[in-house]
């Protein structure tokens, strides 16, 4: 009774969809917020679906950030274990995602930020088109090494707070070096998202327009 | 169809495996919890016995076998979804059966269930979009279209609401894992006899203290479930 798959039931037209996972407190939303000002600049129609473990404070700070419409912030509350909403059962996020297409036609990418989880979060890629993994120094140097499924599989690898590292006794360069051989070529940036001396902002944004926008970005 | 076939579909779709974001909501319990009314396994029988199970046979099984019978118009799916929001007098209740109905038509059109997509069509070109979506109707469009007996769709939805309440008692720590099972085991008679019971003519359900439960569920708490 059901047909069978064909590649047309798989291709999806609409906004590219990204998923940011990491741990608690590695910087996911901060990192959108500093992503927000470099889209506008480009022209990128952006919208967000958060994941919050068991509150809405991830939604209510986008919303309250003044960086984005706060109607293009769409919070869904899943509870209990973050991995089940982005990987066994994303169908909430599918459905908030849709919401979003219908209601902003115009949106070039939906993000999709993960309840904060442990090192072995990945997304299904019947929710997201792209997917990035963002650590942070403050856990430690030896978070590369751990090489769990987000570090290994996710899309871009982001070293965030590298500001952080030498107050922490972290080697920021040696980490990051550390992680790209882990990842054997893919991609790593390092990141500073809050304060006057960000960094590696510009480099995430133009990998975004290059993979999922097919953007000609300079690489 | 032959027996075994309509069963594994039935199976398919009845797995906790199978994608349908019912896991983050409680129908209450969560509240009812916080409230001290449910404590333990004996209470988490209470109140499925007493508001879970009435209100799906008395409510939800109404729709679904009427939309089960109206799959093949999507005009009278939709007929029958407005007449649900209409009577779901429980807001979070009724949002929580919509996103629930919203994800299986999401997920049963990707998988090219027959009926979805008109329904789903159906349902935007109406404007019904965040409105619209009402699980037990979409379960009996589902039902048809998997080409299920409207007994083989409700035990399948049945299945699906009672486990949705044990599991979130399990995580709610009211029940243990084998305990939920052991509770399982003693409601299936009742669930067997409710399923062989004709369907009510009318939907109605009254259920206040799980309604009330979902719609005092405390927006300042940190909530494991959406209900």
């Amino acid at each position: 009774m059901n047909r069978p798959l064909s590649a047309s039931d798989l291709s999806r037209p609409g906004p590219a969809r990204i998923g940011i996972g990491g741990p608690v407190g590695s910087g996911k939303t901060a990192l959108i917020e500093a992503l927000m000002p470099l889209f506008r600049k480009r022209g990128i129609e952006v919208a967000v679906v958060t994941n919050d473990l068991v509150t809405k404070e991830d939604a209510r700070r986008l919303q309250a950030s003044g960086l984005i419409d706060p109607e293009r912030v769409l919070a869904v509350e899943a509870g209990a274990c973050p991995h089940t909403v982005i990987r066994e059962d994303p169908t909430l996020n599918i459905a908030a995602a849709e919401d979003l297409e219908t209601r902003y036609p115009e949106l070039d990418l939906i993000i999709i930020e993960s309840g904060g989880d442990n090192l072995a979060s990945t997304f299904s890629l019947d929710l997201v088109d792209w997917w990035m993994f963002v650590i942070d120094v403050g856990q430690g140097d030896d978070i590369p090494r751990k090489r769990g499924p987000g570090i290994l599989q996710s899309d871009l690898l982001v070293l965030n707070k590298l500001d952080l590292a030498p107050h922490v006794f972290v080697d920021g360069p040696a980490t990051l070096a550390e992680a790209e051989a882990v990842r054997a070529g893919r991609p790593v940036i390092g990141t500073v998202c809050k304060g006057p001396a960000q960094q590696g902002l510009d480099a995430v944004a133009d990998r975004i327009e290059r993979d999922l926008l097919f953007r000609d970005v300079p690489a | 169809m032959s027996q075994p076939l309509s069963l594994l579909r039935m199976l398919q779709c009845a797995d906790s495996a199978f994608p349908s974001g019912a896991f983050a909501f409680s129908s209450g319990l969560e509240q009812l919890a916080l409230d001290g009314q449910v404590r333990d396994a004996a209470d988490v029988r209470q109140a499925l016995e007493d508001q879970i199970f009435p209100r799906w046979v008395s409510f939800d099984r109404v729709f679904l076998r009427q939309a089960h019978g109206a799959a093949d118009s999507p005009e009278a799916l939709l007929a029958l979804d407005l007449q649900c929001h209409l009577q779901s007098g429980a807001d979070r209740l009724a949002q929580a059966s919509r996103r629930v109905g919203r994800s299986l038509l999401s997920v049963h059109g990707r998988i090219g269930t027959p009926h979805v997509a008109a329904y789903r069509a159906a349902l935007a070109r109406a404007g019904r979009g965040d409105s619209g979506g009402y699980e037990p109707v979409v379960q009996g469009a589902i039902g048809a279209g998997l080409g299920l007996s409207p007994a083989e769709t409700e035990t399948g939805a049945l299945h699906a609401v009672v486990m949705a309440f044990l599991s979130a008692a399990v995580r709610l720590g009211r029940a243990g894992a084998i305990e939920t099972q052991a509770l399982l085991a003693a409601l299936l008679p009742a669930m067997a006899r409710a399923l062989d019971a004709p369907v009510a003519a009318r939907a109605g359900a009254f259920s206040p203290l799980a309604e009330i439960a979902a719609q005092r569920r405390a927006e300042t708490h940190a909530n494991l479930f959406a209900t």
